[in-house]
């Protein structure tokens, strides 16, 4: 049922990363995915190419087609719909984020991406005003340390809690397996420990993601119920 | 608990739940594919047409103007050559839109786009 979004709009900020980690993650758990590459450089079309067995849970647009009758579509016969769109301020951004339940904002724990992150909130919020409906999104930080915490990254999460933008509690930290996803062509949990260090650790980090996004999705499922009775 | 908004901690107990509980959503059939249109449908379809326009108008005004799914027309090209002699040929084409671009990419027309591939066949064997 759910629709979520990975969005920013500077390039590189690990959209692409997040989208892969965490649809492999549900289709792991069993569940029926589909992820969207609406980026035209097509780094999870390329993926999709390799030889994983989740290689059939990506999908791209073509041109022309309306992405949100695609997003629709998709919706209505999966599970989990997630579309991953290029780190530009593109109009793709803003007709995903018209149909998600949920936005993940994934973020470097550098200024410069997080003072690009807000063009991405402020389009967010503008979304939620015109169409008097609240989109539930968080901050995740991307390549960080396992270990250490940057002066700079401590700085940046102490201005998106004031900004009062959510934060997701897991991080995706630096990991060879994440780049390694896209290397081999290969979801997490097929990689070999022989040539990827830290693999469990990488699976309990992307686990840790599925499910805190999952329970996001619950929460808000029921705090939406229960609008409902109260309204009736 | 902080008083920041935190995202909730993902516990141990839920590693074990399964993912049943999310459906697919119910959504309904667009109206150009329904074979009788209802007046119902007709007005979904007006009201998913607004919310299109509203759409882009709020993305273009935050900034968000490039559409990479913009749909670009490739432009007829004419020939300037004179014209062949006229036969009548049954061509099947598997792929139009792939010989339409490989046209447009070589500058070809399409009559070129055919006498090139007709020069190309190996000849027949007698």
């Amino acid at each position: 049922m759910p629709t979520i979004v990975a969005a920013n709009t500077k390039g590189g900020s690990g959209k692409s990363t997040s989208c892969l980690v965490l649809g492999t993650a549900l289709a792991r758990k069993g569940a029926t995915v589909r992820v969207i590459d609406a980026d035209p450089q097509g780094t999870l079309v390329s993926w999709s190419q390799g030889q994983s067995k989740y290689r059939d849970i990506v999908v791209s647009p073509t041109p022309g087609e309306d992405l949100t009758d695609l997003i629709d579509r998709l919706a209505s016969e999966y599970q989990f719909v997630i579309i991953d769109v290029q780190g530009s301020a593109n109009q793709e951004l803003a007709a995903a984020m018209s149909r998600a339940d949920l936005v993940v904002i994934p973020m470097r724990g550098k200024t410069a991406d997080a003072e690009v992150a807000t063009n991405a909130i402020a389009l967010l919020r503008k979304q939620e005003k015109l169409f008097k409906r609240r989109i539930d999104h968080g901050v995740i930080f991307m390549a960080t340390s396992a270990g250490v915490k940057t002066r700079e990254e401590k700085e940046i999460r102490a201005n998106v809690e004031a900004g009062s933008i959510p934060c997701f509690q897991t991080q995706l930290h630096e990991r060879t397996a994440f780049s390694h996803m896209f290397r081999f062509k290969l979801a997490v949990d097929e990689l070999e420990s022989t040539d990827t260090s830290g693999l469990p650790a990488a699976l309990e980090n992307a686990d840790a993601f599925r499910n805190e996004v999952t329970q996001i999705l619950r929460q808000s499922r029921q705090e939406q119920d229960q609008e409902v009775v109260v309204t009736q | 608990m902080s008083s920041t908004p935190t995202r909730t901690n993902p516990f141990a107990r839920i590693e074990n739940e399964g993912l049943d509980d999310f459906k697919p959503k119910s959504t309904p059939i667009p109206v150009s594919r329904t074979q009788d249109k209802q007046p119902t449908d007709i007005a979904q379809a007006i009201t998913r047409a607004e919310e299109k326009t509203k759409l882009v108008k709020l993305a273009e005004n935050e900034g968000f103007t490039i559409n990479n799914f913009d749909e670009k027309p490739i432009p007829a090209r004419i020939a300037q050559d004179a014209k062949t002699f006229l036969k009548t040929v049954r061509i099947h084409v598997s792929d139009w839109n792939r010989f339409q671009l490989w046209c447009h990419e070589n500058g070809y027309t399409h009559r070129k786009g055919f006498q090139v591939l007709a020069a190309s066949l190996p000849p027949k064997k007698a």
